[in-house]
């Protein structure tokens, strides 16, 4: 991924993978690192998204 | 096509069995039509029976009305007038405050199965709906599901409808579904309760013949 | 993790988490209490008490927490089920629909049966989990159009539920001193197919119509979800809930017998020995009955299982499975239309006939305004504490 890829926030989320995910996670930029990013989004998407 | 085969195989809820024997009905006449229909209601009865014993359950339940709607379906369109007069009809919902449909679905299956004309009325359905519906189509009998103890108030609320409506006396009301007990049916004013869809259907079938 | 004093826990607060943890941990094991212990089972009916409708509760996290207080304050159960975290709609709502959805109308929280995982996707989730949930599942479950800004304000709302949820689980147990019901989860494969993925109605269908595949996601769940999660909520430590894990019985309720013995009690029985072997207890959230499968629950050894039993008579229960401790058994329909007398001598002769092996508890998650009145709850709280076995 490269990090220097500008995301903007009225961009649509892309539901490629692996491209459009770690995009999505790139952006969540109030997140420390990449990897807690990872986690968190994949948490997100696989256990609050199924409620 | 084999009547026989095809009963068994609605009671086994052997789909591709059904299939296969409905297949071979393209071919045949009205008469036929009508004999496969009487077979498939014949195997819903096995259905109901196996459920009342304990080998079927709730999945098997969703699986038989899947089942029986497909093979009506097919048959249906192949009757051309040999349609079998039904037994009665009636009136089945899930009433106001409550969304849930799988246990309304299901005994609606079972009821159209065993020869009886179910008008559903949907979910989320408010009393005055309910009141209007039964006065428009006449119907005798009115079945009320609720899963949600919510739903206990709004089949006591329709109850009070009729009865305000004037027409209590003329319809006989069953009430079904996970939040009913014996004493939310009397707390309701309702002349019958069941959690099982096949004795539901038999107090139905015998209010419907005048039992 | 840190012992109770470390984690800012005062001494009365100590004291009664002590009292109260032990309560639990006699009930499971059948021995003898001097009262006994009460689990509350109320979720969205504390909201109704409180004076608030579902909406302005579960938006607002400061409305909710005045729920909980006041919910804990004037009732004073020993555990927890919910401590308003049951809906959280803030987040599923950033990114899309969510199941669960206000009725306003009736101020209700409603769920949807709905599936996300299509009958011909088991073997993409099999070979591919991760890029199923975020290229098919996440995708169906979000709103069409959902962009960047919208996700990164999901995932906020996300953490901030995350830290609401810690504020009242320390809430509880450092300023009223009472427990939650369990520190761990245990998952049955199925349960993660009926509640989520599939749906009660495809579930029910793939059972018969694709039954090598579903069989073959269960066991694929199994090993890679529910086994690690089981052995990581077996090194917890559990001082301040009533249980150490806890496993939802929910998709139990539309099997046949042959159905939950190939699909469902392999995988619950796996979950039960391994916590048994490691000294750990289980809370059993059961819906519907589980009398109906008692056969299988006959062995599993005395003090493991503890259950929430919700339409199982629980007099039968105990003559049935006199090995299982439970909580449950006090009628809805008695504390939401009887009178203050009637639920106390009803709870009067649960106590008095279930006594060892048993805590206080409703016959239903409590959700609606008609599930209970508040005279009734007080009267029956209040008696339920100082009544001597």
């Amino acid at each position: 991924m490269d990090d220097n890829m500008h995301i903007n926030d009225s961009d649509e989320v892309d539901f490629s993978y692996p491209e459009g995910f770690e995009k999505a996670a790139k952006s969540l930029d109030f997140l420390p690192d990449d990897e807690t990013r990872r986690q968190i989004l994949l948490a997100l998407v696989t256990g609050m998204a199924m409620q | 096509m084999n009547t026989e085969e095809l009963k068994m195989a609605i009671g086994d809820l052997d789909e591709d069995k059904v299939q296969a024997l409905l297949e071979e009905l393209s071919e045949s006449g009205a008469q036929t039509a009508a004999a496969a229909l009487s077979a498939c209601q014949e195997g819903m009865e096995i259905v109901g029976a196996k459920y009342e014993s304990g080998e079927y359950f709730v999945a098997d339940l969703i699986f038989a009305g899947d089942l029986m709607s497909d093979a009506a379906a097919v048959i249906k369109p192949l009757l051309a007038g040999e349609a079998q007069e039904p037994i009665g009809k009636m009136a089945i919902c899930t009433v106001k405050g409550d969304i849930h449909d799988i246990g309304k679905n299901i005994v609606k299956a079972l009821l159209e199965a065993s020869g009886i004309e179910a008008i559903d009325l949907g979910v989320d359905v408010s009393p005055d709906s309910i009141v209007e519906s039964v006065k428009k189509s006449g119907v005798k009998v009115l079945a009320l599901s609720g899963v949600l103890t919510l739903a206990i108030d709004t089949m006591k609320q329709t109850i009070s409808a009729l009865d305000a409506a004037g027409l209590r006396s003329e319809v006989k009301v069953i009430i079904g579904g996970a939040a009913v007990t014996a004493e939310y049916c009397a707390y309701v004013g309702a002349d019958a309760w069941s959690l099982s869809a096949a004795e539901g259907i038999n107090i139905c079938r015998n209010w419907l013949k005048g039992v | 993790m840190p012992k109770l004093a470390e984690r800012g826990i005062g001494m009365d607060a100590q004291k009664k988490l002590l009292e109260r943890k032990e309560l639990f941990d006699n009930a499971i094991a059948f021995k003898r209490n001097k009262r006994v212990p009460m689990l509350s089972n109320f979720f969205t009916w504390k909201i109704y008490d409180a004076g608030y409708t579902a909406k302005e509760a579960i938006y607002d996290y400061a409305v909710m927490e005045d729920v909980v207080r006041q919910f804990i304050e004037r009732y004073q159960f020993d555990a927890y089920f919910d401590l308003g975290t049951r809906n959280p709609m803030r987040v599923t709502n950033a990114f899309g629909a969510g199941r669960h959805y206000i009725d306003e109308e009736n101020d209700t929280v409603l769920v949807d049966d709905h599936t996300i995982l299509l009958r011909d996707e088991y073997s993409e989730y099999i070979t591919g989990k991760n890029e199923w949930y975020w290229s098919k599942g996440f995708k169906r479950t979000a709103k069409p159009g959902l962009t960047i800004g919208e996700l990164k304000n999901a995932v906020q709302e996300f953490l901030v539920f995350g830290q609401f949820s810690e504020k009242m689980s320390s809430m509880l147990s450092s300023e009223y001193g009472a427990l939650r019901t369990a520190s761990g989860y245990a998952m049955v494969p199925f349960e993660n197919l009926f509640l989520t993925l599939r749906g009660m109605r495809e579930a029910s269908l793939d059972l018969r119509k694709s039954k090598a595949e579903i069989k073959e996601c269960m066991d694929f769940m199994f090993e890679t979800e529910s086994l690690p999660m089981l052995e990581q909520s077996l090194a917890l430590e559990s001082n301040d809930t009533a249980a150490d894990i806890s496993c939802a019985f929910l998709g139990h309720s539309v099997l046949n017998t042959s159905q939950f013995e190939e699909f469902y009690w392999p995988y619950l029985k796996a979950i039960i020995d391994k916590a048994s072997a490691a000294h750990k207890t289980i809370f059993i959230m059961c819906e519907a009955t589980m009398l109906r499968f008692a056969e299988f629950f006959e062995d599993v050894p005395k003090g493991v299982l503890f259950v929430q039993l919700e339409q199982d008579d629980v007099f039968e229960f105990r003559k049935r499975l006199p090995n299982i401790a439970f909580t449950g058994g006090m009628p809805t329909n008695l504390l939401g239309f009887g009178t203050p007398e009637e639920c106390i001598e009803y709870a009067k002769r649960l106590i008095g006939e279930l006594g060892d092996g048993y805590a206080f508890g409703t016959d239903k998650m409590m959700s609606y305004r008609n599930d209970a009145k508040r005279e009734n709850l007080i009267a029956v709280c209040d008696f339920v504490r100082e009544y001597q076995i």
